[in-house]
């Protein structure tokens, strides 16, 4: 039987109720799964939740000691005696309500923010959408389509976007990013940078005639810098707000666009960046990714200029793309006859990024059929480790790939190499257990997902983890997926680590949920684990003030008292480990709860 | 600019098979600064392909007996051939790393009155000429310039790879010995494959003459891809499988004689040091290419 | 021929961990190495099924064959290997425990001789021969002096190599040919 089970926690009740029972030790599990069930548990008799303990013999017994049983049970023996004697001195406490504002800041546009914000929206919610390029739309706006089902990627992510800016719920902040964060759960406060446009987007009216007389081309980022725009540009056709910006480092000011706007939107004289603060109850952080940098890579010689990259490749295909939808040779504007896709470039590879980017088998499987679709007498090779078609439909469409004629090639590609206006793609096709080679007119690379840059910036502002990639930590990989160790914030989408459009959208709807139900009631009920201060012992020596990370602890003058802002403090112990006189008091980890701890562990206790 | 002295340690090729190198590593790296002083009893290396192949030990007690003279001369190593360079550093950072195989190498060397103390570094020619003299240095030097020819460089895989030990190169971007030939007014051209092996090393040679001229074969079709004027290496071991090599191929009808230059016996030449001292000795002939762009018969 | 798993020696992965190719067990049979070997084109060395053999302890299929004296060391598999699972040292340590069997090639033999007998891994007279040709100084390598020689020959007496690699005391150099030198 399992303690955790209806009948499990009904023996606990029985015992509670019938035998009068005043403490409760369970011996089982981590608290972080377990703990709130008993609570429940005892909460549903007379008995208050915080005269349970949990001691954890499993992740720190069990588990580390598994080739050692019989010393294993001795310490278990051991945890399960600290556990029972820490009991004795538990208090009852009752939970602290806190209001909760209910607004969220959601940072990051793309599909999964985009989710985020319009759910919450729709229930209600004031949101507050940051995103730091003009445009809303993120990766999803670059693609042309879309696996599975090859839907196209504008046609089905445009019409949401236009709800975001219709939704009167939204304020959205574009070219924006945020700057501080302050605060705690329920009661955030936020400032954002709104980085100057020099364009009044209320006069502003999308026409783009300030972009036509601008004489200064640039590199265009959104088709991956294999077109111009100009210093005076909108993002791209569909972008949401259709306003223009200018690059301030591009410009070379000479008024033409200020000239031709007929509305008087320009004024290039405008310099500073804006600030906005506002209040929120709860953030959600949907960042997204950025793609491997091929170049680490040098083998696969993405210098050339018929060595592409996935998203290359996927804005060359899109009718409003640097090519107009056709595929070309960047050396010669040409068809290309032959081309190879090189999976896992910057994936599974411990001198890049170890882990599997998850999206780039089926991608390249898209590419490989909308080319054949297209083309169909191209030749096209696909060079794998091992295809991971894992989502609902995409075997399928794994094979609808082979039976079009393309061809795939089990083995990890070793370099390429230009042969006159051709690449030499050299490797290994572990079935024929041979070297085989490929001469192909266009090489595209397949590359890794990484976690953006200024991710660890933001982990700090927010207060929450990052993973050994640098992608935000969730609490738990199975049952709190989009929480994080900041009660309050969550994370969706590609910034927890490598997915697809699917998986992006349900953590976008999965955050909005979590963030509804934190929100829903305007209060919440956090654990009591805060400091107290018993005034009477208190030598207003201010140790504490000083080592308070939180800053929640405060002398005031008028009244000589120090106090405990309890909205702020996390129960870390570490004033009432400092005081001198003993006076500070860490709610259900007070000295002597500990000391009985420490007792039965070292033996004092017989 | 200040004399620096370096140990050099020639090996067994170059002072046994290609004298002609040994002259011109004498007589141009002191024109540069670089004085060399002989590490007198220095015998092979010895070869990953035999003794390394066989026990780690039997390999790391005769390089650290190598690396223990050159300790007592107080100058860092000079390594003039991949092979050695590859075997010898790799042995100095594994020994200056690892107490108890120093231990257990010096409780041997014991036996020959010997000890390896983990006191100096360990650098090949290339690092020597690239990072210490310079580029500019080298410009300064030379009075002939080679404009016109092109040449096409190999590095050999020991002085890249493995490279977390060697650190001498970007291993998939070397450009060092480039720069140098291109010191020489040469050019550095284009070939596929360039970091690819040129099939004579780990006793491939001489397991299977004939795998090991089929791997050379591929290694001079891409080389021609960009019809250059010369091959520059500075391993002695790849520039022994190039010069005999292609008189193997010949042998068979095959069409390859590309001349082979160790970089120092251009170097030299380009110095106006005598052919005869530093580039005398090929079975692949070289004379067409000297006569041709420095005028010497 | 079938080949029944679960009657393969079990033992072979541990002696390739204990004799250097201690990261076999990170290879996920990508065939990276294979991708960029020199011989594999031209030969029976085909690295990446040596590294499978290797994790399924299909030692007769390794050991017994010459193949995997065939490298040429160039360290490329290494230098690329995505798992840093060591091919190179993998086939070092496969070498070890095959000459430990007494299997190993003449050339290898060959070499070993040489450095033993004349301090250098090729033949010493016709290097001075050539090395007055050219003008070069007087050698006074190990190969110059019997002195030399016999510190060699003390140092490889106490090492395993002796008799891995067959050396002979009465030993004549086949020839002038260069056999090996890395």
């Amino acid at each position: 039987m399992y303690l955790c089970s209806e009948q499990g926690q009904n023996l606990i009740k029985d015992d509670i109720q019938k035998e009068g029972i005043t403490r409760v030790v369970a011996a089982c599990c981590s608290p972080r799964t377990h703990e709130e069930i008993f609570r429940k548990t005892l909460n549903s008799t007379d008995l208050n939740k915080y005269l349970y303990e949990q001691v954890n013999i499993r992740d720190q017994c069990s588990w580390p000691h598994i080739k050692d049983k019989e010393n294993a049970t001795k310490k278990a023996m051991t945890l399960v005696k600290s556990g029972v004697y820490r009991a004795i001195e538990l208090e009852p406490l009752e939970d602290r309500k806190l209001p909760v504002l209910k607004s969220t800041l959601v940072i990051g546009g793309g599909i999964s923010g985009i989710n985020a914000a319009l759910d919450l929206a729709r229930d209600g919610y004031k949101v507050y959408l940051v995103e730091k390029n003009p445009s809303i739309g993120g990766k999803m706006a670059q693609l042309d389509k879309t696996f599975p089902t090859n839907d196209c990627s504008a046609c089905i992510l445009a019409p949401m976007m236009v709800d975001i800016s219709n939704n009167p719920n939204v304020e959205l902040l574009t070219y924006s990013e945020v700057e501080n964060v302050s605060g705690h759960i329920g009661n955030y406060h936020i400032v954002v940078r709104k980085k100057q446009t020099s364009v009044d987007w209320n006069k502003c009216n999308g026409c783009g005639d300030c972009s036509i007389v601008c004489p200064v081309k640039v590199d265009n980022e959104f088709n991956c810098n294999m077109d111009k725009r100009k210093a005076i540009y909108i993002q791209f056709q569909q972008a949401i707000p259709m306003k223009a910006v200018i690059d301030k480092t591009k410009c070379i000011k000479c008024k033409l666009c200020e000239k031709r706007c007929q509305v008087g939107a320009i004024d290039i004289t405008k310099n500073d960046d804006e600030y906005v603060e506002f209040d929120v109850g709860s953030i959600i952080v949907a960042t997204g990714y950025d793609l491997f940098d091929p170049n680490k890579k040098a083998e696969y010689d993405y210098d050339h200029p018929n060595v592409i990259t996935s998203l290359e490749l996927e804005r060359m295909m899109c009718a409003s793309g640097p090519t107009k939808g056709e595929i070309l040779r960047p050396s010669d504007n040409r068809v290309p006859h032959t081309v190879s896709f090189i999976q896992c470039v910057g994936s599974r590879d411990e001198k890049t990024n170890d882990y599997c980017s998850r999206i780039c088998c089926t991608y390249s499987i898209k590419h490989a059929r909308l080319l054949k679709e297209k083309y169909p007498d191209m030749d096209i090779y696909i060079h794998y480790i091992d295809l991971r078609c894992f989502g609902k439909g995409y075997e399928e469409y794994y094979r609808m790939a082979r039976e079009k004629g393309v061809k795939f090639i089990r083995g990890r590609i070793s370099q390429v190499d230009s042969i006159g206006d051709r690449l030499e793609v050299s490797g290994d096709d572990d079935t024929l257990g041979e070297q085989i080679s490929v001469i192909a007119d266009l090489v595209v690379l397949a590359v890794a997902m990484e976690s953006p840059k200024g991710s660890k910036n933001l982990a700090n502002l927010l207060n929450i983890s990052t993973d050994k990639t640098g992608f935000f930590k969730e609490i738990h990989p199975k049952l709190k997926p989009v929480s994080t160790d900041s009660d309050g914030i969550f994370i969706a989408g590609a910034c927890q680590g490598p997915k697809e459009i699917p998986d992006a959208v349900s953590q976008g709807k999965a955050a909005a949920s979590a963030a509804s139900s934190l929100m829903s009631k305007g209060e919440i009920g956090v654990e009591p684990l805060f400091a107290q201060v018993i005034d009477e012992f208190c030598a207003k020596c201010r140790t504490c003030e000083s080592l308070c990370t939180y800053k929640a602890i405060k002398y005031i003058e008028d009244e000589n008292k120090i106090e405990v802002d309890i909205a702020l403090c996390k129960g870390c112990g570490v004033c009432s480990a400092a005081c001198p006189s003993s006076a500070i008091k860490a709610n259900h980890f007070t000295n002597s709860q500990v000391r009985m701890q420490i007792l039965a562990l070292t033996g004092g206790l017989k | 600019m200040p004399a620096t002295d370096y140990a050099l340690y020639t090996g067994c090729i170059i002072p046994l098979r290609y004298p002609d190198i040994e002259n011109s590593i004498r007589e141009t790296m002191p024109l540069l600064g670089a004085n060399v002083f002989d590490i007198v009893g220095a015998g092979c290396c010895p070869p990953g392909g035999a003794f390394w192949s066989v026990d780690e030990i039997s390999g790391l007690v005769q390089s650290a007996r190598n690396l223990s003279i050159a300790e007592l001369m107080n100058k860092d190593l000079m390594a003039v051939c991949n092979g050695c360079f590859c075997y010898l550093k790799n042995s100095n950072l594994l020994l200056k790393d690892n107490q108890e195989k120093r231990e257990k190498v010096n409780t041997i060397l014991n036996q020959i009155g010997r000890k390896y103390h983990g006191t100096i570094s360990v650098y090949h020619l290339v690092e020597i000429l690239h990072d210490k003299i310079g580029v500019e240095k080298i410009k300064e030097s030379t009075k002939i310039k080679l404009d016109g020819a092109k040449a096409a460089v190999h590095y050999g895989c020991h002085l890249l790879r493995p490279s977390d030990h060697l650190m001498a190169e970007n291993p998939e971007k070397p450009h060092k010995l480039d720069a140098l030939v291109e010191a020489l007014g040469m050019e550095s051209v284009y070939y596929p494959k360039k970091l690819s092996c040129c099939g004579a090393g780990g006793g491939m040679r001489g397991n299977n003459p004939n795998a090991t001229l089929k791997i050379l074969e591929k290694k001079l079709m891409n080389i021609k891809y960009s019809e250059p004027d010369c091959i520059v290496t500075c391993c002695p071991f790849c520039f022994l499988q190039f010069d005999l090599g292609q008189k193997g191929l010949r042998d068979k009808g095959e069409d390859f004689c590309i001349p082979v230059f160790y970089y120092n016996q251009l170097l030299g030449l380009s110095m106006g040091l005598p052919k005869k001292r530093i580039a005398s000795i090929s079975e692949t002939p070289r004379d067409g290419f000297i006569k041709k762009f420095y005028g010497v018969d | 021929m079938k080949i029944v798993l679960n009657e393969t020696n079990e033992e072979l992965v541990n002696k390739v961990i204990q004799y250097g190719g201690e990261n076999i067990y990170k290879c996920f049979q990508c065939g990276m190495c294979a991708s960029g070997c020199p011989v594999a084109g031209d030969t029976d060395h085909k690295i990446k099924r040596t590294m499978h053999q290797v994790l399924l302890g299909l030692d007769e299929q390794i050991l017994d064959k010459k193949a995997i004296w065939l490298c040429t060391t160039c360290f490329m598999c290494l230098e690329r290997c995505p798992q840093n699972a060591g091919p190179t040292e993998v086939i070092f340590a496969l070498r070890r425990i095959s000459a430990e069997k007494g299997i190993i090639p003449d050339a290898q033999i060959e070499v070993a001789n040489n450095i033993y007998h004349l301090g250098h891994a090729v033949t010493v007279e016709k290097g001075i021969k050539l090395r007055d040709k050219v003008g070069a100084p007087t050698l006074n390598t190990a190969g110059s002096d019997k002195k030399y020689i016999d510190e060699i020959q003390k140092i490889i007496n106490t090492t395993k190599s002796f008799k891995l690699l067959k050396i002979k005391k009465d030993w004549k150099p086949k020839g002038d040919e260069v056999i090996a030198c890395d």
